[in-house]
């Protein structure tokens, strides 16, 4: 795309940062400069979170931290154990429940509907993500929770309705990036299927998912980062009880959700620990991100 | 001369735009039928006609008939239809996936799946489309790496997997090199005892070096394109009936 | 035939996915909408809540909201837009730009209680910041500038190169051509990424959480602390207020509904012209 003046550009990037510094004009000083808060802010990010959690993992060693089994911050236990299985698990369920719809609905979109529906559908999957999480656990609580009440019973709260918000939730994450992929793949996929006789879901399945398949999983990647992060959706419906997950019809809590239970009111020991939590978060969604990245770059 | 495809009063309108018009023409079996004319003039949709993927595209209304061996395609099923009638594309495209599976694709789509017959199948139109000797030990690996000449003719055993009595070659060399180009040309030349082939040419020379027949088209100026001349290759090319048809194999127009 | 049997039975349960997860859509929004249009007066809006029950009017926390993501833009907007144009139009492929795009696509990924994490414990109480307007929209300017920064850059590099090409060929300089004639035709896009900036600034709660506050007060300098509408839905939600809670989702899914039908509206004419100009 319009790069009139690409060539000169990467031959100053081929020298160094120094002789950049001295060709820049003021103008893209000031602009490389608000590019770099990304970059600064990233940092500070990662520096602040381990500088605040430090004490903990100092204090109760990290493998007794990540894997003690109680979380009791009063007792002074701080095992996030119940906190990361639970997490797992609504990561894991709203995958499986997510991936095949998200990526069902990508494919009805690009190779079924004609264009009205598509347009359609496009302003649901936009309209599906930008809706608040709050308005999703506000759902959660008025709908989903006593749904969950009346068919397996209990108190509804629990593992089950967060893996249903959640499935809602990253949904738009899969079918936006699998519909990217899926688009991109040459028309001639399809045609070489149809032209052999093939019916449309074969030109599908044949022709267009083999070459779509690294976008669609970038898409699943980077849905299981979202999953993994939410908070607040999830803090609305889950029980807040940070108990061993034993069933999926059980209140539990997961670890974003204690972080934002528990700051309001955490100190010493307790405000290390959910730091903790937060550092164990962003260390997940830095390797999701890099793996979805690994992934759609090897596709080129 | 046997006929295999007769096309009787064929039209064909893409929604309101009329593209062919009128279409009246005999294809001889076993033979080289080459379509000739100016970019636009329904060419490729005419190609289309023969294994119905226009109507895989656009809203298509079509008129007329064609027969094939007797049978109308318009009561026939596409799916069925489209096996027995192969197309080749103008750009060469491989499907992600081993060599093996490019051109055991077809068989599959039919619920083929023994792996020894698949294997014969992939061996023998291999050969036929004379690429097995050059490609029997990488049979294995990614049809991606293939050259464009290369994947060109792996498109021909791919279609010949489903052992099509009808080939079409939809300007099928125009993004080949010299010696790839010559390399199909021989191909077709030999297929043509097993199969009757309908190729769409831009180059004057090939139509003549490969055709047995020959099939000039042209739009007129109210869009539709007709059949201007229809003959012997050997006539068209030296002592055509239409002064359009001269003009333009002479390099006039088009 | 069992291919056959099977490309319908695919098709059918394509469709019924997709008009599932449409009439799911229609049931959220419609029950939402329906119930909270209840007993609704535009007086809602314009009221304090009163009692401890902390019902009957949300409008300090619509001037909250409104305050946090204008003071968030004025942030976020400079800087994520000027960075769109470095990456655009000055930026090659060298290992400093290379470690910034990296930089970007994690901070992208950051879960949003973890900048709340973050803005507590810099912006909060390391620069004393306190509960406050300020502390909140410093947190959410790093939360939306991936946003910010990948739709400037797309907008930029969506606009053909022969404006350039006419520009520089006039004797303009590469500064003024950027700013005088790529930016102005790239507005309406950067336009759309200021405007889902704005939708997810205003739908966030975990970051704003602990960084601007719960305290439902009209807020009238930077320092002042305030709980925006949607920390409002949260605390209302789960203390069973449930016929509030209606109202108050009404009125964030409103917004966001008028958010995006406005920035798909901005967005088509932007490509609706270039379209026209590529004939």
């Amino acid at each position: 795309m319009g790069h009139y003046q690409k060539s000169s550009t990467r031959s100053l990037n081929n020298g160094t940062a120094y002789l950049k510094m001295r060709k820049m004009s003021l103008v893209e000083l000031v602009l490389f400069l608000f590019t770099l808060t990304s970059l600064v802010g990233l940092v500070l990010i990662f520096l602040f979170v381990i500088k605040e959690s430090l004490p903990i993992f100092l204090k109760v060693g990290p493998l007794p931290f990540l894997f003690g089994s109680i979380w009791q911050p009063t007792a002074g236990k701080f095992g996030l154990l119940p906190l990361l299985l639970s997490s797992l698990i609504l990561v894991a369920g709203s995958i499986i429940l997510a991936g095949p719809l998200g990526v069902a609905l990508a494919i009805f979109m690009v190779e079924y509907a004609p264009s009205y529906v598509r347009i359609g559908l496009k302003t649901l999957v936009e309209l599906l993500a930008g809706i608040p999480s709050v308005v999703y656990g506000f759902f959660g609580i008025i709908v989903i929770i006593p749904l969950v009440r009346n068919v397996v019973g209990g108190s509804g709260f629990g593992l089950i309705p967060g893996i249903l918000v959640l499935t809602v939730m990253i949904i738009p994450t899969v079918t936006a990036v699998a519909a990217d992929a899926i688009r991109v793949v040459p028309k001639e996929n399809r045609l070489i299927i149809f032209a052999l006789g093939g019916t449309r879901w074969q030109s599908v399945y044949r022709g267009v998912l083999p070459a779509a398949t690294r976008g669609i999983f970038t898409g699943i990647i980077l849905a299981e980062g979202r999953a993994i992060g939410e908070t607040m959706a999830v803090l609305m419906v889950l029980g807040n009880a940070p108990l061993l997950p034993r069933t999926l019809n059980q209140p539990a809590s997961a670890l974003p959700s204690q972080i934002a239970l528990d700051m309001a009111y955490a100190s010493g020991d307790h405000r290390t620990a959910l730091f903790g939590i937060g550092l164990l978060l962003l260390i997940f969604s830095a390797l999701f991100i890099s793996l979805a990245r690994r992934v759609a770059r090897s596709a080129a | 001369m046997n006929p295999k495809i007769e096309v009787n009063d064929l039209n064909l309108w893409f929604g309101r735009v009329h593209i062919l018009q009128d279409i009246d023409i005999i294809i001889p079996a076993n033979q080289v039928t080459a379509v000739i004319g100016p970019s636009g003039s329904g060419k490729s949709s005419l190609l289309r006609c023969f294994d119905r993927t226009n109507e895989l595209i656009t809203r298509t209304k079509t008129t007329g008939h064609i027969v094939i061996d007797g049978r109308d395609l318009a009561f026939e099923d596409p799916l069925d239809l489209r096996s027995r009638v192969g197309m080749i594309f103008q750009q060469p495209a491989s499907l992600p996936g081993s060599i093996y599976e490019n051109v055991a694709v077809g068989p599959r789509l039919f619920g083929i799946r023994d792996r020894r017959k698949l294997d014969v199948i992939v061996e023998e139109s291999l050969t036929r489309a004379a690429l097995f000797n050059e490609l029997k030990d990488r049979l294995k690996k990614s049809a991606g790496a293939l050259s464009g000449g290369q994947k060109q003719r792996m498109a021909i055993a791919r279609a010949l997997a489903l052992n099509p009595e009808v080939l079409l070659f939809d300007e099928a060399t125009s993004a080949l090199d010299p010696i790839s180009t010559q390399r199909v040309e021989d191909l077709i030349d030999k297929l043509k005892s097993t199969t009757t082939i309908i190729m769409v040419s831009h180059n004057m020379q090939q139509a003549a070096r490969v055709s047995d027949h020959t099939l000039f088209m042209n739009v007129e100026e109210d869009g539709a394109a007709r059949v201007v001349e229809f003959g012997p290759t050997d006539k068209i090319f030296t002592n055509p009936e239409d002064e359009k048809t001269e003009r333009y194999i002479t390099g006039r127009f088009g | 035939m069992r291919r056959r049997v099977y490309d319908r039975i695919v098709q059918i349960i394509l469709i019924a996915i997709a008009s599932m997860m449409a009439l799911f859509l229609i049931y959220l929004v419609g029950y939402i909408i329906g119930s909270g249009i209840r007993g609704f007066s535009f007086g809602f809006l314009t009221r304090a809540p009163s009692g401890i029950t902390q019902t009957g009017g949300v409008w300090p926390m619509i001037a909250s909201s409104m305050y946090l993501i204008g003071l968030t833009l004025l942030i976020a907007v400079p800087l994520g837009v000027g960075g769109g144009i470095y990456l655009a139009e000055y930026a090659g492929q060298g290992r400093i730009v290379e470690t910034i795009r990296f930089a970007v696509d994690i901070l992208s990924s950051v879960p949003s209680i973890v900048f709340g994490l973050f803005g507590l414990a810099l912006f909060v109480q390391f620069f004393g910041l306190k509960y406050s307007m300020l502390s909140g929209a410093l947190t959410l300017t790093l939360m939306v500038l991936p946003l910010l920064l990948k739709i400037s850059e797309e907008s930029f590099r969506a606009v053909p190169v022969t404006y350039r090409e006419a520009s520089l060929a006039l004797g303009a300089t590469k500064d003024q051509t950027i700013f005088r004639i790529i930016l102005p035709t790239a507005l309406p896009a950067v336009f759309t990424g200021v405007l889902l900036s704005a939708g997810r600034a205003f739908g966030e709660t975990a970051a704003v959480l602990y960084t601007a506050g719960l305290s439902p007060t009209t807020p009238v300098f930077p320092l002042d602390g305030g709980r925006t509408l949607s920390t409002h839905l949260y605390l209302l939600a789960t203390t069973g207020k449930i016929e509030e809670s209606f109202k108050v989702a009404m009125v964030l899914l409103v917004v966001i509904l008028v958010f995006n039908v406005l920035s798909n509206v901005v967005i088509s004419r932007f490509r609706r012209r270039f379209i026209k100009e590529a004939r």
